[in-house]
């Protein structure tokens, strides 16, 4: 027969409270504020009425995981993946089955772009690394391709694409949106041959920068119509443009490596202009900004993501989180994450327990 | 001046501004305005002092910065009121003030909660709610529970469940 324990003595005193019986509203303001899915779901484990004050879709907006880079992912047969949490300090280690030999790409919201390149027969998949659900992505042309980008909620309702481009098709090139969704296919043809960076993919429009011109296209996916948008400066070669939607806008951020200082230390700043509607419909042009106000973008080597900052999430608004990899004295390949402040156009490294970052990735369940 | 009663009994006179930070007491106050004396039956005299001492430095803040801002416009005058020593503090941050004020024990960041929340003074309840969620981030739920001394009362079958539910935190 099971019999209550009485607490210890010296727990019987009149002032001793009892957190357990924090009133629900007040333990829900206190969950509100765990921006990180390990804290959340720590906290309702933890007994009866704290689970029971909150409910799993009261889930808080999440800051966004780094995803380590992983080694030798082909052969190392590993099933584990590291997460840095910026927002609690903490590594987060994920048993994931099947990230095994599968290389991963964010950033991205709740799913990661997988891709097994370890046979002749390569396959491509979104993958939720907490619940470990696959979408296998099914081509319905063309063998060889890669992806362009993808949208910052590719399995999410906002009608993210990701881009892929067929190699063998020579100029025009020919870009494929699929809509992981719905499992739809719609092609387009882009005037000029692709570079590495300059690509996005938000609800149903994909932006492009055009090598060369610096002219931004303008695609409307399910309409297969385009316009463009002359670049507001100069582009160099050593720029690199992202585009993020943040906050509703879209944004075209160039990132500038100043060449005058040495190469071990080179400076990196940041443009950031924002597509202007204009006055009358269809004058589209970028106009530049000085201030994302509240939000936060996290960029990777080739896409960002962007997230709203507030007295609880820790992070600082208007600021631009970065990765920049650099050689070490053993001429091995490193990466650090720097935070670039929007304001006063100061960078800061932000210290890392974990190796090297690869992207950034924002869990859900 | 107003005369705010605690739970045991003991009378703290405040200023008018000070005792209107609690939103509950800003509704009394407009409600009927000859009222000088509030007893409040929830909060007892070692939290209450804590409370106020929380909206003394905010009320003064502010009311410095006003001043800050006359004196300012309308040169020579205006700020010869402010006392030294809070001029001191005014410089530095509220926020450092409001990080070292919060730096208290378990027990009474509890209490502060319930006053906080009791009294409806926003202020001090973000202040206290996100000290209670700094000390859970980064901890597991053995270390939660640890922490806050707090009984594991889930059966062995419903704490299965849970791990079952999301063993991406568990395993």
């Amino acid at each position: 027969m099971a019999t209550e324990l009485s607490p210890p003595f010296e727990l019987q005193g009149t002032n001793q409270v009892d957190w357990s019986d924090l009133p629900s509203d007040l333990l829900q303001t206190i969950s509100k504020r765990l921006h990180d899915i390990f804290d959340f779901t720590y906290f309702r484990a933890v007994c009866k009425k704290w689970r029971v004050a909150t409910s799993i879709s009261d889930l808080p907006p999440q800051i966004p995981w780094l995803l380590e880079e992983r080694n030798n992912v082909k052969n190392s047969g590993s099933e584990n993946l590291r997460f840095y949490s910026l927002f609690s300090d903490k590594i987060r280690s994920i048993h994931c089955p099947p990230s095994r030999g599968k290389y991963l790409f964010g950033p991205s919201h709740g799913y990661l772009y997988a891709a097994n390149l370890d046979s002749d027969y390569p396959t491509y998949s979104l993958l939720n690394p907490l619940t470990n659900d696959e979408m296998i992505i099914n081509f319905e042309r063309h063998f060889h391709s890669f992806l362009v980008c993808m949208g910052p909620d590719p399995m999410g309702c906002s009608d993210d694409h990701m881009a892929f481009s067929f190699l063998g098709d020579g100029l025009p090139e020919t870009i494929g949106f699929y809509q992981p969704r719905n499992w739809e296919w719609d092609y387009v043809q882009v005037p000029h041959l692709i570079s590495n960076s300059g690509h996005a993919c938000f609800k149903g429009i994909y932006y492009m920068n055009e090598a060369g011109t610096g002219n931004t296209l303008v695609v409307n996916i399910a309409g297969a119509s385009s316009i463009s948008v002359p670049p507001p400066e100069t582009l160099y070669s050593s720029d690199s443009v992202y585009f993020v939607e943040s906050a509703g806008k879209i944004l075209r951020v160039v990132q500038k490596l100043d060449l005058d200082f040495a190469v071990s230390n080179s400076n990196i700043s940041f443009d950031i202009y924002q597509l202007d509607v204009g006055a009358e419909n269809h004058e589209y042009r970028w106009v530049k900004t000085s201030s994302i106000s509240n939000q936060i973008l996290f960029l990777d080597w080739r896409n960002g993501i962007s997230i709203t900052a507030n007295e609880t999430t820790k992070l600082m608004g208007n600021c631009i989180y970065y990765l920049k990899s650099h050689f070490d004295g053993l001429l091995r390949l490193s990466c650090d994450v720097y935070k670039y402040n929007i304001e006063d156009g100061l960078t800061e490294k932000v210290p890392l327990p974990c190796k090297k970052g690869d992207s950034w990735f924002v869990p859900r369940v | 001046m107003i005369t705010l009663t605690s739970s045991d009994g003991v009378q703290f006179d405040v200023r008018e501004a000070v005792a209107k930070e609690s939103q509950i007491i800003r509704d009394m106050i407009q409600d009927d305005c000859v009222i000088t004396n509030i007893p409040l039956a929830n909060v007892n005299h070692k939290i209450l002092s804590i409370v106020l001492e929380y909206c003394q430095m905010h009320v003064d803040k502010t009311e410095m910065e006003v001043n800050a801002s006359k004196h300012q416009t309308t040169t020579g005058e205006g700020s010869s009121s402010v006392p030294v020593a809070l001029k001191v503090s005014s410089n530095k941050n509220l926020n450092d003030w409001d990080k070292e004020f919060i730096n208290v024990d378990l027990d009474t960041l509890y209490d502060l909660i319930l006053a906080a929340n009791y009294l409806n003074i926003s202020g001090l309840l973000n202040l206290t709610t996100q000290a209670a969620a700094d000390i859970i981030k980064g901890k597991t739920t053995e270390e939660i529970r640890a922490t806050f001394n707090i009984k594991n009362d889930f059966t062995p079958e419903e704490e299965a469940a849970i791990r079952k539910e999301n063993p991406w935190a568990f395993e």
